[in-house]
C-alpha cells in the first residue's frame, strides 16, 4: 500500500489483483446488479488511490478500511437511488423493485436468493455479506460496520431468520425431497 | 445505530444445525456474476490518473514556490530602490513648520537655551 501511495504501478497492480474480486462479490451481493456493484468498485480504489500516499499501517487492518469503504459507498449508493431498506421495515413489504436483474442468474433458485437477500433490511444484509459471503469473523465485520460484536451477532441472527422465512418454500428442493412440479410451485 | 442482543435474537429454531446447515447451502447457491473484462484494466488507469494529477499538483505547488521567491526578491528591491530615491530627493529640501509643529520648536530651541545657560553659569561660577 505504502509503495502503491508512492506511485509504484506494479504495487497498484497486486493490489487490485489481491482485492478486486473481493470487493466486487461484496459490492455486488449489497446492491444486486452488476453495472452498481462495478461502479462501487471503482469508486472504492478511487478512493484508495487518493488516499494511499497517507497510509499508515499501524492503523487499522488494510483490508478492514478497503470493506468499510466499499460498504459505505453501497450504503450511499442505495439511499441515493432510494433503495434503502431501514432496519424495521419487515422484508415481506419491502418495495420489489431492489430485486437482482434476471439475466445475471443461471436459475430460478438463484434469482429467489438473490432477491431474498435484496429485501432485507441494509444492515441485516451488510452483515450476512460480511460474515457469510465474505467469509469475515464477527470481529472484522464489527470493525467495518463500526459496531458491537454483540450488535452484528443480533443482526446477523435477525437476517438469518428473515432469510429462512423467504426461502422456505424452497428447502425441500435443496435437501432434495422435492419434486420437479414442486419445484415449479415454490418458484 | 447500534442494536443490542435481546434473549429473541437467536430462537432455538435459529439454533438448530439442520436449519443453519440448510441456509447455508442455499446462501451458497448464489454465485456473484463475473465482473467486466475491463473492470481491473479501468481500475489501474484510475490508478494512473490519480498519480499523474498528483505529480502535476506538486509540480504546480513547486513551480509557484519557485514563482513566489523571484516576486519577493523584486518587491524588495522596488522597494530599497524607492527608498533610495526618496532620500535623494528630499535630502536638501525644506518645508517650512506647521502651526501645530511649531511647538515642538520653540521646545527644542528653550532646551538648546537652557543648555547653553548652565555652561555659562558653570563658567561664572569657576570665577
Amino acid at each position: 500500500m505504502r509503495l502503491a501511495g508512492r506511485g509504484d504501478r506494479a504495487a497498484a497492480t497486486t493490489l487490485i489483483e489481491r482485492h478486486t474480486d473481493k470487493i466486487y462479490a461484496g459490492c455486488f451481493r449489497m446492491l444486486g446488479d452488476r453495472a452498481s456493484a462495478e461502479d462501487a468498485t471503482q469508486e472504492t480504489f478511487l478512493r484508495l488511490w487518493k488516499n494511499a500516499h497517507r497510509w499508515k499501517p499501524q492503523g487499522a487492518k488494510f483490508e478492514t478500511w478497503l470493506y468499510r469503504v466499499a460498504m459505505n459507498i453501497c450504503l450511499d449508493q442505495l439511499r441515493k437511488s432510494g433503495r434503502e431498506i431501514g432496519e424495521d421495515a419487515a422484508p415481506e413489504h419491502a418495495d420489489p423493485a431492489p430485486g437482482p436483474a434476471d439475466d445475471y442468474f443461471a436459475n430460478e433458485q438463484s434469482f429467489a436468493i438473490a432477491t431474498a437477500l435484496a429485501t432485507l433490511p441494509d444492515r441485516q444484509r451488510l452483515a450476512i455479506t460480511l460474515c457469510h459471503f465474505q467469509e469475515l469473523s464477527n470481529i472484522e465485520a464489527a470493525a467495518i460496520m463500526e459496531i458491537s460484536v454483540d450488535a452484528v451477532e443480533s443482526l446477523l441472527a435477525r437476517a438469518r431468520r428473515n432469510l429462512r422465512d423467504r426461502l422456505a418454500p424452497m428447502k425441500p428442493y435443496l435437501t432434495g425431497t422435492m419434486s420437479d412440479d414442486a419445484i415449479t410451485n415454490a418458484n | 445505530m447500534t442494536q443490542s442482543p435481546t434473549p429473541t435474537d437467536r430462537t432455538p429454531e435459529d439454533r438448530a444445525p439442520e436449519n443453519e446447515a440448510v441456509l447455508n447451502a442455499m446462501l451458497d447457491e448464489a454465485g456473484v456474476p463475473e465482473p467486466s473484462a475491463t473492470l481491473k484494466r479501468d481500475l489501474l488507469a484510475a490508478y494512473d490518473d490519480v498519480q499523474r494529477n498528483r505529480r502535476d499538483g506538486l509540480a504546480g505547488i513547486g513551480n509557484l514556490f519557485e514563482r513566489f521567491r523571484l516576486a519577493s526578491a523584486a518587491a524588495l528591491a522596488s522597494v530599497s530602490v524607492l527608498g533610495l530615491a526618496a532620500g535623494a530627493l528630499t535630502a536638501n529640501s525644506s518645508v517650512a513648520l506647521a502651526p501645530e509643529d511649531e511647538l515642538y520648536a520653540y521646545a527644542e530651541d528653550a532646551f538648546d537655551l537652557a543648555l547653553l545657560e548652565d555652561e555659562e553659569l558653570d563658567q561664572w561660577a569657576r570665577e
